[in-house]
């Protein structure tokens, strides 16, 4: 590098990394590169990376803490209703040829609480996703209890999960309350 | 706006688990960084659940909401030693830090955090012109190329010099007020 030309970022990364300065000469008559050096220091430039971002997962895990632990014991438990279930309804005519038992639909309801669930039926086992309203809103409020495990809401505002068996009951937990959604046949 | 530190973490103490969330999202990346710098990916994951836990389980024996992100940093840090003592020896736990540059305590890692932070907020905040620049000579993975860079600016290739000392004057004095 000529001293009359500024150290460019590859050569300000690896003397800031590795603590020799080549450009001495050059940063002592030039009073910017002194502040860009000054400024990169502050900002730990040259301690190796420092931000490592989590997985999605992890973070809706660590999400998860304080709504799992607040659902053990919700003040009041009551026991919601299914208002349709697509393994009872006569099927739209457009997919009555559409082989039976591949796909459930089913919607829960409890006063202003609605659980939309899709259960879908593949080779390496069932598929669900689940979706909670409070009135027309999507609500985020509750833990889904499928068993023994707890589901926290995930990408799009759905419980996801996967199971070699369907469930046979599951509960909606919040803080306030908890949803018994009654046990089902499959 | 987002709420101060303290407001989340007065929401959290009286038990509203959106503000956990919110307190989760700003400082996962602090929380999983400490422990990344010393351990792998998956058990990096596991160091970070294990801090949060620890944290939600302490959380009312902490009143100062400022405390907070050097308790994260601290925590994640002394359950990421543990991690690697079992794993390995105590003394090749220490030894243990990826980075050429030596070790840095979980404070220093959570200053430089912030300060990145601080230096790109700053960044952002200078005229497009300036952020541009400075972007592109100092902060962008790619080579800059001064011909291409002048053309980008619309300003000549021997005003690069100058625009520069400008800008970075505007930045220092940004950072100064920051801080």
């Amino acid at each position: 590098m000529r001293n009359s030309t500024h150290p460019d970022k590859i050569q300000l990364i690896q003397a800031l990394r590795t603590g020799r300065i080549p450009f001495q000469d050059h940063l002592k008559a030039c009073e910017n590169c002194r502040t860009l050096v000054g400024i990169l220091k502050w900002s730990g430039a040259g301690v190796g990376p420092l931000a490592w971002e989590p997985s999605e997962a992890a973070v809706r895990r660590s999400k998860a803490i304080a709504r799992i632990d607040q659902s053990r014991k919700p003040l009041k438990t009551l026991t919601g209703a299914i208002i349709f279930d697509s393994w009872k309804s006569q099927p739209a005519l457009a997919v009555r040829q559409a082989p039976f038992g591949i796909e459930r639909r089913i919607r829960f309801k409890l006063q202003q609480y609605t659980m939309e669930f899709v259960g879908i039926r593949q080779m390496t086992g069932w598929e669900f996703v689940a979706r909670v309203y409070d009135g027309d809103a999507v609500t985020r409020q509750f833990v889904l209890q499928t068993g023994t495990r707890k589901l926290v809401v995930g990408s799009g505002d759905c419980f996801h999960w996967h199971s070699q068996q369907p469930p046979r009951r599951m509960r909606l937990l919040s803080k306030l309350l908890g949803i018994d959604l009654g046990s089902l046949q499959w | 706006m987002k709420p101060a530190l303290t407001e989340i973490w007065q929401a959290v103490l009286r038990g509203d688990a959106d503000a956990w969330e919110d307190l989760v999202s700003e400082y996962s990346t602090l929380v999983y960084s400490v422990a990344r710098r010393h351990l792998s990916d998956s058990d990096a994951e596991d160091c970070a659940q294990q801090t949060w836990l620890a944290l939600y389980k302490s959380r009312h024996r902490i009143k100062d909401a400022a405390r907070i992100p050097t308790w994260l940093a601290s925590t994640s840090y002394r359950r990421a030693m543990r991690i690697l003592r079992k794993k390995y020896s105590v003394r090749r736990a220490e030894q243990n830090v990826p980075d050429r540059a030596g070790p840095l305590t979980p404070d220093e890692h959570y200053t430089y955090l912030r300060r990145q932070a601080t230096l790109k907020r700053a960044v952002e905040s200078l005229d497009k012109r300036c952020r541009t620049l400075l972007t592109e000579l100092f902060f962008s993975q790619e080579e800059t190329r001064y011909k291409e860079l002048a053309k980008k600016l619309r300003i000549p290739r021997n005003s690069l010099g100058p625009t520069r000392q400008r800008c970075l004057k505007k930045l220092k004095k940004i950072l100064e007020e920051y801080e």
